[in-house]
């Protein structure tokens, strides 16, 4: 079987081409993101330790997983007192972000103010 | 009266209307066009897929397919020979200089029959080449040569309004001030807080690479109209990247008649990201992957946060050059953002900015698509291969956070691995409605949002990489 290319490349010409494509843009993607990654790791360990220094007698250690818990739901797509499960999503993330490292909480309740 | 009917039916011919309906000379092209640019104009306000450049981009689209608006005609500029009265006033130095004269140089010998000695209006005397009625300016050399001076006008025809615009994506100007406003609007404290992020907004570029595999593989049919050179298939596959900006700056670059296309099926398939994700994050992952409740992310500090943009720029420019352009810029608008020292232009780049060029990006980029370029096999196939790249794309993510998963004991919920592809934040929303439906009271949105933006650097990235292969 003779395989139809464009004029001036072959069938294995094309393959050889992709495959090197291939190749070569995942291992540049992956080398410059793991680049990043590394750098990031180990500035945000730099970072936490000295932050920990800072808060270490202001902040009691806790020691369970901290689980975002607003009772039981009916389905994914449910909208409860006008709040969508995303906006839920975005206020329990704010909270965390508000809290100390590690701590444990509940969110029991959100109810829109207007 | 006959005079009344030729006049209008003159009128009748000269109308757009008239080369519309006229389907012997290719009418019936812009009408299919219209009715596209119309269905994707009802997409857009209706199905609300991607209105803010559907928007434009089906405008675009229509404007430039209504014949004889010559709304995307480009500037022509050509160069007219001086009739012999114009040279003979340019050499008497009566010549009244309305457009810019360019002067064409040609050498000949001293000696030459042609040259002769010449007294001008002014009393002036010089020496002239004449060959019949012209008459041209001539520098006698010192080697034994003489430099005839031909003289041009340059002729200017304005072009349309949309090519003036276009100049912006062909340029490459719009994509990566786009970028600037997205930078400004981005919090990449997810991404901070958990870098291994990175490393799935990479895995998410691997429906790029495969796509690039699939789109030369057509090459291997017995079809021409399917071929696709190089330059090609990198312009389509970067549709995997699922980044507009991304993908109009690099087919600008490498595939401009492919634009219209590949902008299209871009953006239709980042608005369709909630229907095409979820069937393969599901195929990928057992029901215990999917309900895994990851902890909580670590509070990034200000420091990092301002830090972030320069390091990324430092190390992304300094490895992949040719990315300069759209990491640098995306970058520059965190930095705004982050520092906090600059709100007044970091507000900018969010919404004025954004917004001019969001409108500038869309009209031109749908004004590409004429029927000529668009209305081919290839646009097919750039549709069906850029589902193909998302598909992959997603897949890539996903069986990376298998990986993840299985690395770290069942910590990293896999499904946050799709939101790599970029598209934000649509593609992290996806991964948290998909981790809800196994568990009601998991939030994977902010732990997804990591690989999204991820996916953005990596996109960028893998750009800069096609580019500088197939540049």
């Amino acid at each position: 079987m003779t395989w139809y290319c464009l004029a001036g490349e072959t069938a294995a010409e094309i393959l050889t081409d992709a495959g090197f494509t291939i190749l070569i843009g995942l291992v540049v993607v992956f080398s410059v993101l793991l680049l990043l990654t590394t750098i990031f790791k180990i500035f945000g360990m730099i970072m936490s330790s000295s932050l920990k220094k800072d808060s270490a007698e202001e902040v009691p250690p806790v020691v369970s997983t901290p689980v975002v818990d607003i009772g039981p739901m009916v389905s994914s797509t449910q909208v409860r007192n006008g709040i969508s499960d995303e906006e839920t999503a975005v206020i329990a993330a704010a909270v965390a972000a508000s809290l100390p490292v590690g701590t444990a909480y509940t969110i029991r309740k959100i109810d829109r103010l207007d | 009266m006959n005079r009344f009917l030729e006049a209008l039916l003159d009128l009748w011919k000269q109308s757009g209307l008239a080369q519309l309906m006229n389907f012997e000379n290719g009418g019936w092209k812009n009408l299919i066009m219209i009715a596209v640019a119309c269905l994707l104009l009802y997409l857009a306000i209706k199905k609300k897929f991607e209105p803010l450049l559907l928007l434009p981009i089906a405008f675009g689209m229509l404007l430039v397919n209504l014949p004889l608006g010559g709304i995307m005609d480009p500037q022509n500029n050509s160069l007219v020979p001086f009739t012999a009265a114009e040279q003979q006033a340019y050499v008497d130095g009566t010549y009244e200089q309305v457009y810019p004269v360019y002067l064409s140089e040609v050498s000949v010998y001293a000696t030459d029959s042609h040259l002769e000695t010449y007294i001008n209006d002014a009393g002036v005397e010089m020496t002239v080449y004449r060959d019949g009625d012209s008459v041209y300016k001539v520098h006698v050399n010192e080697n034994g040569t003489a430099t005839v001076q031909v003289p041009f006008w340059q002729h200017f025809e304005q072009g349309g309004l949309l090519w003036y615009l276009y100049q912006g994506v062909k340029f490459g100007i719009y994509p990566p001030l786009i970028f600037l406003g997205i930078g400004a609007m981005t919090d990449f404290g997810p991404l901070l807080s958990n870098p291994k992020s990175f490393l799935l907004g990479a895995a998410a570029q691997f429906g790029i690479f495969i796509t690039y595999l699939g789109a030369r593989a057509m090459n291997l049919l017995p079809v021409d109209a399917l071929a696709f050179t190089q330059q090609e298939a990198a312009s389509i596959a970067i549709i995997g990247g699922a980044d507009g900006p991304t993908a109009i700056y690099l087919t600008s670059k490498l595939a401009p008649h492919l634009l219209g296309a590949i902008a299209i099926a871009a953006y239709s398939y980042m608005a369709l990201v909630p229907i095409i994700q979820p069937p393969i994050m599901r195929a990928l992952t057992t029901k215990k992957e999917r309900s895994v409740v990851m902890t909580q992310l670590r509070e990034v500090s200000k420091t990092e946060k301002i830090l972030f943009p320069i390091f990324v720029a430092v190390v992304v420019v300094l490895l992949l050059p040719s990315a300069a352009p759209l990491v640098g810029m995306l970058m520059l608008g965190n930095l705004m953002r982050e520092s906090g020292v600059v709100d007044r232009i970091s507000k900018t780049a969010q919404n004025e900015l954004m917004n001019i060029v969001t409108i500038c990006l869309g009209v031109t980029v749908g004004a590409t698509a004429n029927a000529a370029s668009f209305l081919q096999l290839k646009t097919l196939l750039i549709i069906c291969l850029g589902l193909i790249a998302f598909s992959f794309g997603t897949a890539g993510g996903v069986l990376l956070g298998k990986v993840m998963y299985l690395v770290t004991g069942g910590k990293v919920n896999p499904l946050i691995g799709a939101a790599g592809v970029s598209a934000v934040p649509m593609a992290a929303r996806v991964a948290q409605k998909e981790g809800q439906r196994e568990n009601p009271s998991n939030f994977l949105l902010m732990h997804a949002m990591g690989p999204n933006v991820a996916g953005v650097i990596g996109s960028a990235v893998a750009a800069g990489v096609l580019l500088t292969l197939f540049g």
